[in-house]
């Protein structure tokens, strides 16, 4: 079945059906939503399988993930394949870019520790973002395979979902920075050191006072352990899942309105525009932090760069 | 924290983590491949943007602080050049008034010099000219003496001709000639 009409377009595929939104579908999105007139369940916690490649399940949030990716790649060799000295606006825009994550990252973990991690925090922040933004694109949610209802098309299958509202992403990222943050420490501190910032006393101590606080820095270190193993990732997994998740949810919710719904969703969509922009810098300054916390070195209370301390910026 | 005591007591944090998991869609397989994805846009990120970026932002910053140098050095050789220009005009001014001092100072010298030695040569034209003067007094006085004497000599022999005897005559002229002046 083809149909189209206020900016639908369906076709009929093996046994299942493709609904394509067209871009300037907000309206049309809020209408058809209306339309269905179904009690609305909201969006499944976990992504959807579409199909199998080499053994490999391609879900809908991978296939948005692989979106965001290529367009990250395909931006940057565009902008640097010929650099010149005076940029064009492709390069001017990478550059500046570039230049203002590393200024900023550089003023809060100083000119010896940014060179070490930017290429992962700058990553996380860019990649993040893109996946946000990626996933608010008109069809982003819509295009897919679905069931038609008495009510009209019904989109089960998205051909894409937002990739950090998949565990399986957010997740991804909390382990890469947990192991990048473990390497880190390493090379900054040295095994022996690691083990001092986390278990040794602090304070210079003497006598009983030094055994007792011995104890409890002991103590501390095992719970400092198990909030970098076990709590850190998790706080970062479902801060990410939960904000995008939701915003999701709460885009669905909105174009369920019969009255001005999709006016209520513009506004809605430019809220998780800045969400979107927010949970990719709070997840790097989280990053940067952390990582901060456990390379400055004690005995100077510094970080190892310039001396630059969280405080101060 | 009690949540997981209870799960734990009851046996069940494994089943409890499977069940999370299942909820959730946590897959090895779409975790790895997600991750893989990152992994690859970091890696090419870092190779294709970041390094080339920071390099041509590096490079601009120097060409940039080069170029402030240049500008720096060159305004200071500007004004050095107008300090120069200012010190060899000051300097130029200097020498012109001196040299007009010294040549008014040698065109008075020069005057004082010719105008002594025309006041002089003038003394001394005058001072020939006083003396030929007087030459010519002191011989026109000698000839006037002689010419008068002869006069004299002449009138007094006209007179003593025909007033005079001889031997008067010879008298008078032996005392005429003793009168005259040597």
């Amino acid at each position: 079945m083809l149909k189209v009409g206020f900016g639908v377009l369906c076709m009929r595929t093996t046994g299942r059906q493709l609904i394509v939104w067209a871009a300037t579908a907000l309206p049309a999105w809020s209408a058809c939503a209306s339309e269905t007139g179904e009690a609305h369940h909201g969006l499944p916690l976990e992504s959807q399988r579409l199909f199998d490649l080499c053994g490999i399940p391609i879900t809908n949030s991978m296939i948005e993930c692989i979106a965001a990716g290529a367009l990250i790649v395909l931006v940057a060799q565009l902008a640097t394949r010929k650099m010149t000295f005076v940029p064009g606006r492709l390069q001017n825009f990478v550059e500046w870019l570039v230049e203002s994550l590393y200024e900023f990252l550089e003023g809060f973990l100083g000119p010896h520790l940014v060179k070490r991690t930017f290429w992962v925090l700058a990553t996380l922040f860019i990649f993040i973002l893109m996946t946000n933004w990626v996933g608010l694109l008109p069809g982003g949610g819509s295009i897919g395979w679905g069931v038609q209802t008495p009510h009209g098309f019904k989109v089960t299958e998205p051909l894409m979902r937002g990739a950090n509202a998949d565990v399986n992403m957010t997740l991804g990222f909390a382990l890469f920075f947990t192991v990048m943050w473990f390497v880190w420490s390493l090379q900054e501190q040295g095994p022996v050191g690691m083990i001092k910032h986390l278990f040794a006393p602090k304070g210079g101590m003497k006598g009983w006072m030094l055994g007792l606080m011995t104890l409890l820095f002991f103590f501390v270190g095992l719970v400092e352990v198990f909030q970098v193993l076990l709590v850190r990732p998790l706080a970062f997994t479902f801060r990410l899942y939960g904000n995008i998740y939701a915003g999701e949810n709460l885009m669905e919710t909105l174009l369920m309105f019969k009255h001005g719904g999709w006016l209520v969703a513009v506004l809605g969509y430019f809220l998780e525009i800045l969400v979107g922009l927010i949970q990719a810098t709070v997840f790097m300054l989280l990053a940067a932090a952390f990582t901060l916390l456990m390379c400055q070195h004690e005995e100077s209370g510094e970080s190892t760069g310039d001396g630059a301390h969280p405080a101060q910026h | 924290m009690p949540n997981f005591t209870v799960l734990a007591s009851a046996g069940g944090l494994t089943e409890a983590v499977g069940e999370i998991s299942h909820t959730l869609g946590i897959d090895a397989r779409i975790f790895l491949a997600n991750l893989a994805c990152f992994a690859i846009v970091m890696l090419v990120l870092k190779r294709f943007a970041y390094g080339p970026v920071l390099a041509m932002l590096e490079e601009r910053r120097k060409r940039i602080a080069q170029m402030q140098a240049d500008a720096e050095r060159v305004r200071q050789e500007l004004a050095k050049a107008e300090a120069d220009r200012q010190r060899v005009l000051q300097e130029a001014g200097a020498r012109a008034d001196r040299i007009l001092e010294e040549a008014k100072q040698a065109a008075a010298q020069l005057r004082d010099v010719e105008l002594k030695r025309v006041r002089e040569e003038a003394d001394r034209v005058l001072a020939q000219a006083r003396e030929a003067a007087a030459r010519d007094v002191a011989r026109l006085r000698e000839e006037l003496q002689c010419e008068v004497g002869r006069l004299a000599v002449q009138m007094a022999e006209r007179v003593a001709r025909q007033t005079f005897t001889p031997q008067d005559q010879e008298r008078l002229a032996a005392e005429t000639m003793r009168n005259l002046p040597a």
